[in-house]
């Protein structure tokens, strides 16, 4: 988190970085809810790694698109760029090293169309991510024949990188981890990553100081698009299968993940671990719910007063700051 | 001289040109299937039906928002249409599904005005929560049909009512509204006060125009068109499922896009909405008497919305470095 | 102002040209005159050369209506018919367009509908007979007051299908001692999956089996595996399983296995491919139903080609076979996809 030379951190700043304290709180009274209904059941070892590994697909296409929000942009094609990965690797099933390059080389190429147009022409972020998600699915229907893609053959290194266990930890776990530290590191403590708040805050002054927010911002979506490659090749291989379909909608999650994490519509503002924060939450959601015995229903009702509640405490309290 | 005019002409006219463009390619590649009369009144009840929509959409635009939860608004208001008409009539159930609708819209813009959430957010969690009564109120088998009837036909009867041969109920209570509420906007302080509002909100705060509640405003009336246009696909389907919502908000934002309403806001009109969604259907109805399968459906719609950004993105280049 | 006028004049004017021509095009034949569908061997009369549509929910989102519409194809080419194939989508909205499409376009003598919505289904078959155009639903039927404007229905007996498990689990484990369950289903609204949910509690009536949970995972083994994931974690004491469908079956048996479970779960479903038969000759699925494209196709293929040499089909409904797999035979069996 960049913190200017004038200010000093806060309390809140200061608890790991995290932004949106609310949604902290929020969270801690969730998970005491849940466990006083259904029993210590939520703290199984077995029960928090089936939650991690469920939002580590959409927790990796967050992280990298937490880069994207900084800069005040948004991508709203990842639902169809994940598609398109998880597509590639149906077809390349047999050959898990052409699958992957294949995939993540489609997705940085669908990245970067995207930071063209919106980093080079500087169209607005939104209508035109709308658009090329509408392109990419179309691709992606083209490319697979509308038809699911199972694995025909046994490939048990692709199996792996979705079903197979590190030390104990599932692997998409591992990758998920690995990926929201590299994001973080990038962020907090490289050029790069003080170029793209600058970006954020505001393009014309970053503008003067030699930034260009072209370059910047076509460099996020690109890395969205390696992140969400990547993320393709595990949402298959978790289950060896995939339909096209699958991906679709997943960019709201990402969004309301990164969202509660403290980054700001606006840009300029937010950080990794709160988008992990956030996205832990919207898996413990679903997560919680299931153990309690709602159904589906409950979860969304909830997640969107939620949602509301927890930017409603984020407002407050940066008013609170800034007076 | 000539470029300046010709860019001119571009700029204020663009969106015309590309519907006039795409309806003569439509008419030449596909016809005679497009030209018939059945197909047009066809495509008469979707502008009418989806414009509707983006009407309402139009007017959160101008004032600067964003509604992501329209499509969820007219699932809902649709499924309850079908549980109250089932239950007491389809005329108090019109009633109260306007009601309704008109209040999620006025919801969306107090969590905008008041709470001062972003739009984008704040509708974002209004649409997953109207997501989740939708799937609760359908008992998870949204299949509710409609046994009523309207001025004694059954209601999909009564959607596809042709007046001369192209005007049904759809696109006749569009064009109303299109008419009322392009005056509204024109003739009415309210109305000119909002384009301030969405253009340049301290200026209008400091010339005292309430900005929350013509932001309000806006919301409601998107929330009445979501309720409206709900009643009319309702009418099309003959019942209501739980994802007639689905895809809704995206198509509607694309054809307001299209027709050049800005999302920024302060810009825009009920013609250039119009022009929009007739543009989004007309490239609609062409690919399906075309043929063309679903997925180069997407690619058209997709390149055909980028297309336009870029074309309205360079005629504006151009015009300021003037 | 100006602009305004201008595009007034400009709408206008297209509007008038179209209305001309379109006024012109109204004097060819529009529809075609056989009889509208009835029930139980009506008399309904298909030209020869039958050029048919075919309004499908979806043509590619599934293996099953995938091999539904691979084989139609093949039977209307071997028998010189014509077929023009709509893709819904999974969406009843687009299903409504293409069926406004096909009555517009008027060229075809039939429609072969496996609708996006039961109910909506129905508004589609009352449209499509006030313009002369028969219908035959395929795969999966509309709701009891469309049926009567249906010529037959041409698809597996969903009932039929959950019968084999449902008698597997009351065999297997008697119906005296109370057992648990969940049932993975797929989408809420899909009349199959309604109708399959409706029978497995009609053949579980009376005993004392617990139904702990039905869960819907749309078409995806992805959905189903997180959602078995959370219902063990939740559920110490699930008996058995019963999918809907094999994708479902595939994704909870994973999940099972992950936990270690699979002594414990017994699992059955339908709709047989050849991940899901494997599975019953590994011994990690206990039942499932084969239920073939080509067999509803060849079903179709035998009533259209009555109807169109004259003669009549005997009832409204037209079952397609199915087969029962178990460990048993499961070897001897092959799949179609």
């Amino acid at each position: 988190m960049q913190l200017k030379a004038t200010e000093k951190p806060t309390l809140k700043e200061r608890v790991g970085g995290i932004q949106n304290f609310g949604i902290f709180i929020i969270m801690l009274v969730f998970i005491i809810v849940v466990v006083a209904l259904s029993g210590v059941k939520f703290f199984t070892p077995t029960n928090l790694l089936n939650l991690l590994r469920s939002i580590s697909v959409t927790g990796l296409m967050a992280v990298a698109a937490t880069l994207v929000m900084i800069t005040g942009n948004i991508d709203l094609s990842l639902g169809w760029m994940i598609g398109l990965a998880a597509c590639i690797t149906g077809v390349h099933s047999d050959n898990t090293v052409v699958a992957i390059v294949f995939a993540v080389l489609a997705c940085a190429a669908c990245g970067a169309f995207n930071g063209i147009l919106i980093g080079g022409l500087k169209l607005n972020a939104f209508i035109t991510t709308l658009g090329t998600a509408y392109v990419f699915k179309g691709i992606t229907m083209m490319y697979s024949d509308g038809k699911i893609l199972t694995a025909s053959v046994q490939n048990d290194s692709l199996k792996f990188i979705g079903q197979g266990n590190i030390l104990g930890v599932p692997t998409p776990i591992w990758i998920f981890l690995i990926a929201g530290f590299i994001f973080w590191f990038l962020l907090k403590s490289t050029t790069f990553g003080s170029r793209i708040y600058a970006v954020g805050a505001n393009a014309v002054s970053a503008k003067f100081s030699g930034v260009s927010s072209a370059k910047i911002v076509m460099a996020t979506y690109i890395l969205t698009g390696i992140v969400t490659g990547i993320a393709g090749v595990v949402f298959y291989s978790k289950v060896m299968s995939v339909q096209p379909y699958s991906g679709a909608g997943m960019e709201f999650d990402v969004l309301t993940a990164i969202v509660l994490g403290g980054t700001s519509v606006s840009g300029g503002k937010g950080n990794v671990p709160g988008t992990i924060i956030g996205i832990i939450f919207v898996g413990i959601l679903s997560n919680g719910f299931t153990l309690i015995g709602l159904g589906s229903n409950a979860q969304y009702i909830t997640q969107g007063v939620i949602l509301i509640l927890a930017m409603r405490t984020d407002v407050m309290s940066s008013r609170g700051m800034r007076g | 001289m000539k470029n300046n005019k010709a860019l001119k002409f571009l700029r204020e006219y663009n969106v015309v040109v590309i519907t006039a463009l795409v309806f003569l390619a439509a008419v030449i590649i596909a016809s005679p299937k497009f030209t018939k009369l059945s197909n047009l009144s066809n495509l008469a009840m979707s502008i009418g039906t989806y414009g509707i929509l983006a009407i309402g959409l139009t007017f959160v635009f101008i004032v600067g928002g964003i509604d992501l939860s329209i499509g969820y608004q007219v699932a809902f208001c649709g499924t309850m249409l079908v549980i109250i008409a089932n239950a007491i009539g389809l005329v108090p159930a019109l009633i109260i599904v306007l009601l309704m609708g008109t209040a999620i819209g006025y919801l969306n813009g107090t969590i905008v005005t008041r709470l001062k959430i972003p739009p984008l957010i704040g509708t974002l969690a209004v649409m997953t929560a109207l997501n989740g009564l939708v799937l609760l109120l359908s008992n998870n088998s949204g299949n509710l049909s409609i046994k009523d009837t309207m001025f004694g036909v059954s209601l999909p009867e009564f959607y596809r009512f042709q007046l001369f041969g192209v005007l049904s109920p759809s696109i006749i209570i569009a064009l109303v509204l299109f008419v009322g509420f392009a005056l509204f906007l024109k003739y009415t302080r309210s109305g000119s006060d909002m384009y301030v509002t969405g253009g340049n909100p301290e200026a209008g705060a400091f010339s005292g125009i309430n900005n929350g509640r013509l932001t309000r405003i806006a919301y409601s009336i998107c929330g009445l068109c979501s309720a409206i246009c709900s009643f009319l696909l309702v009418s099309s389907l003959g019942a209501s499922t739980y994802n007639m919502g689905d895809g809704l908000d995206i198509t509607a934002i694309c054809a307001v896009v299209i027709g050049g309403v800005k999302m920024q806001g302060g810009k825009g009109n009920m013609g250039m909405c119009l022009m929009g969604v007739a543009t989004m259907q007309i490239i609609n109805n062409a690919m399906i008497k075309m043929g063309l399968h679903g997925s180069m459906q997407s690619l058209v719609t997709g390149i055909v919305v980028i297309l336009v950004l870029i074309l309205d993105k360079l005629t504006s280049k151009k015009a300021v470095n003037e | 102002m100006n602009k305004k006028i201008l595009t007034m004049l400009l709408v206008f004017s297209m509007l008038f040209t179209i209305v001309l021509s379109g006024c012109k095009n109204e004097g060819a034949a529009d529809t075609n005159s056989t009889t509208a569908g009835g029930s139980e061997g009506a008399a309904t009369e298909l030209p020869e050369n039958l050029h048919a549509a075919y309004a499908a929910v979806t043509t590619s989102l599934a293996p099953w209506p995938i091999a539904l519409v691979n084989s139609m194809q093949e039977v209307f080419d071997e028998n010189g018919w014509t077929l023009d194939v709509y893709d819904g989508e999974g969406s009843p909205a687009t299903q409504t367009e293409q069926i406004n499409s096909i009555i517009s376009d008027g060229e075809v003598d039939l429609v072969i509908l496996f609708p996006a919505d039961s109910e909506v289904g129905v508004t589609y078959v009352q449209q499509l007979n006030a313009a002369g155009i028969p219908v035959i639903t395929l795969g999966s039927d509309v709701t009891g007051d469309g049926q009567s404007g249906v010529v037959c229905y041409v698809g597996p007996n969903q009932e039929e299908l959950v019968s084999y498990g449902a008698n597997y689990i009351k065999d297997t484990f008697g119906t005296e001692e109370e057992l648990n369950y969940v049932i993975l289903s797929g989408w809420e609204a899909q009349y199959d999956y309604v109708l399959r949910e409706a029978a497995v509690n009609k053949f579980f009536e009376g005993t004392p089996y617990n139904q702990l949970a039905v869960k819907y995972c749309g078409a995806s083994r992805d959905t189903a595996l997180e959602e078995m994931n959370n219902l063990l974690t939740a559920h110490d004491d699930i008996d058995f399983v019963f999918a809907l469908s094999d994708e479902f079956a595939l994704g909870a048996i994973q999940a099972i296995d992950q936990a270690g479970r699979s002594d414990e779960i017994t699992v059955v479903s339908m709709e047989a491919f050849s991940e899901g038969i494997s599975a019953v000759e590994e011994g990690t699925l206990a039942v499932t139903v084969l239920m073939r494209g080509d067999k509803v196709v060849e079903k179709l293929e035998e009533v259209l080609q009555a109807l169109t040499t004259g003669g009549s089909i005997d009832g409204y409904e037209q079952n397609s076979e199915l087969v029962e797999i178990t460990i048993d035979n499961a070897s001897a069996m092959e799949a179609e996809y």
